[in-house]
């Protein structure tokens, strides 16, 4: 006899969490009826829900609503696309190093150690200096370049004991060549601990983005992002404590889902 | 031994197989012929190296073991053979039949896809007509119903019922070779003795390498047996033979701690 099904609150609240994040993506300050850019220099630092500004308006008078749901795509876009450049090569590494036999095995594992070895914020901090520029492709490149041992570590541990079962070996042992292995029985076992991994990751490089862009060298200049909007909203945390406190709350509320979302996966799991 | 195995070469001649982790010699110099049609067990405590042995038949051992010495299949060097061409050889002409039959199925599949798979590779039929052949094999493996055991998922079987699959697996592209590593180990004492029978019937045309610590299993099929401790074989020779008069004190030790004593035949 099973229990009796709950509903279940975390998925639905999840759920609709990540629906209303998409449709701020997709229709970004429009939502909020002012232009995140548009500036009004009359109305400077309005506190919130004065004339049609819900979280009120900065120091040069842009509504602060507006430049929230912008910075929501810009974080969630680069968090994204990071996650996933350091999803590809961290698991491509991890299963070339799990195999182990060829000096190419050696050659991955020396490499992830080489780079987890530089704390990865300086890492990403000094390659984007070198970099020059800053603008999406940089920072996402740059994020996923320094953060991919994550998961070259987890899926060289997992797939290695993956190899060992006796359902490996024994596909092996029909004459199956290594590639087909990894994709029909390796793989397969991944998923799990992966999906898990990878949403921590991106609420890890929400974080990451923002810090970067809180240091200025993330976003172009002048661009709507929460990294941006916390690092202007220093000299006015007193008098304006809504400038800091609205991208503050949206980044907390956005990583809990996230963490929410990665903990229900792995009790699933299991 | 008939006349038909002096004019060809034996199925497996092993000659000085060495098999080594980093400095310590795990094996130092294993020698074993196995005629066609003939099964010979290898007997030993665990941990006397039958296992690894057997793995280092198909080159399969992990990388921290190493391994030299010739192995012969069928006349042909399969020691100096490429990875490439050694995957040809194994499920192709070394067929194997693993311990626990749950863990070697991979779960996420059906039995008759990994059937399939293999028959395809090595057979190079179309799809449809390697499916065909699955069924039929799994069919004279006596599993029930011919369509609903190919597309069986391995936990709806028995443990029987799946380790006469992965006879079936073994066997299914006529093998010169079987190895046969503790295969009734996991199964309870009635079917253990059905799937000997069934071992002993579909491997007839084939060399049967069949490893066991069950010195009462290994009488019930082999023709020879072979006993093995710390990595060699310290006594070899026709079972009625071994079991009658064992003269290595190990063999003696070996048979009286079986379940039933020496009675065995």
């Amino acid at each position: 006899m099973r229990a009796p099904r709950r509903i279940p609150v975390l998925a639905l609240v999840l759920t609709l969490v990540g629906i209303a994040c998409l449709v701020i993506m997709v229709f970004g300050d429009a939502l909020s009826g002012h232009d995140h850019r548009a500036m009004n220099l009359d109305r400077r630092l309005a506190p919130p829900l004065t004339d049609g500004h819900l979280l009120g308006t900065d120091e040069l008078g842009r509504d602060v609503l507006a430049r929230l749901l912008t910075g929501l795509r810009w974080s969630v876009a680069t968090a994204l696309s990071a996650t996933f450049i350091a999803f590809m090569i961290g698991t491509t590494f991890g299963l070339v190093a799990a195999r182990g036999q060829s000096a190419l095995g050696g050659v991955m594992r020396l490499l992830t150690t080489f780079t987890q070895a530089f704390p990865p914020f300086v890492l990403a901090v000094t390659v984007i200096a070198v970099m020059g520029d800053a603008g999406f492709f940089s920072i996402v490149l740059t994020l996923g370049l320094v953060t991919w041992p994550v998961f070259s570590r987890v899926v060289y541990a997992e797939a290695r004991s993956l190899f060992e079962r006796e359902h490996v070996l024994a596909a092996e042992m029909t004459g199956m060549p290594a590639i087909r292995l990894f994709v029909r029985h390796v793989l397969p076992g991944l998923v799990p601990s992966l999906s898990v991994l990878v949403v921590f990751h991106f609420a890890d490089m929400i974080v990451a983005e923002s810090a970067l862009s809180f240091l200025g060298i993330g976003a172009p200049l002048g661009a709507a992002t929460w990294g941006a909007m916390l690092s202007e909203s220093r000299g006015y945390m007193l008098s304006a404590p809504w400038l800091t406190l609205s991208p503050a709350l949206a980044m907390v509320a956005i990583i809990v889902c996230a963490h929410a979302l990665g903990q229900h996966l792995r009790n699933a799991s299991r | 031994m008939n006349a038909a195995a002096t004019s060809m070469p034996p199925s497996l001649a092993v000659a000085g197989l060495r098999i080594s982790a980093g400095g310590k010699v795990l094996v130092p110099g294993l020698s074993l012929t196995i005629g066609r049609g003939e099964i010979v067990g290898m007997v030993g405590a665990s941990g006397s190296g039958k296992t690894i042995s057997a793995f280092s038949l198909a080159r399969l051992l992990p990388d921290t073991l190493t391994q030299s010495g010739e192995i012969s299949l069928e006349g042909e060097r399969i020691d100096r053979l490429s990875e490439s061409e050694m995957r040809k050889v194994r499920g192709g002409r070394i067929g194997m039949v693993f311990q626990d039959p749950l863990s070697s199925f991979n779960p996420l599949r059906t039995v008759g896809s990994i059937l399939v798979e293999s028959i395809c590779r090595h057979q190079r039929l179309p799809a449809r007509q390697a499916r065909e052949l699955a069924i039929d094999t799994l069919a004279t493996m006596r599993l029930p119903g011919r369509k609903a055991s190919v597309d069986a998922y391995p936990h709806m079987l028995s443990g029987g019922q799946r380790q006469r699959a992965m006879i079936g697996l073994a066997l299914v592209n006529r093998p010169a070779l079987i190895i046969a590593d503790e295969p009734t180990t996991a199964l309870d004492p009635t079917i253990q003795l059905q799937i000997l029978a069934l071992l002993r019937h579909q491997a007839s045309s084939a060399a049967c390498l069949f490893i066991t610590h069950d010195i009462g299993a290994a009488s019930a099929i082999c023709d020879r047996l072979a006993v093995m401790n710390e990595g060699e074989i310290v006594e070899e020779g026709p079972t009625d033979r071994l079991l009658a008069s064992p003269t290595h004190p190990f063999t003696r030790e070996l048979l009286s701690h079986a379940p039933g004593g020496a009675r065995f035949r």
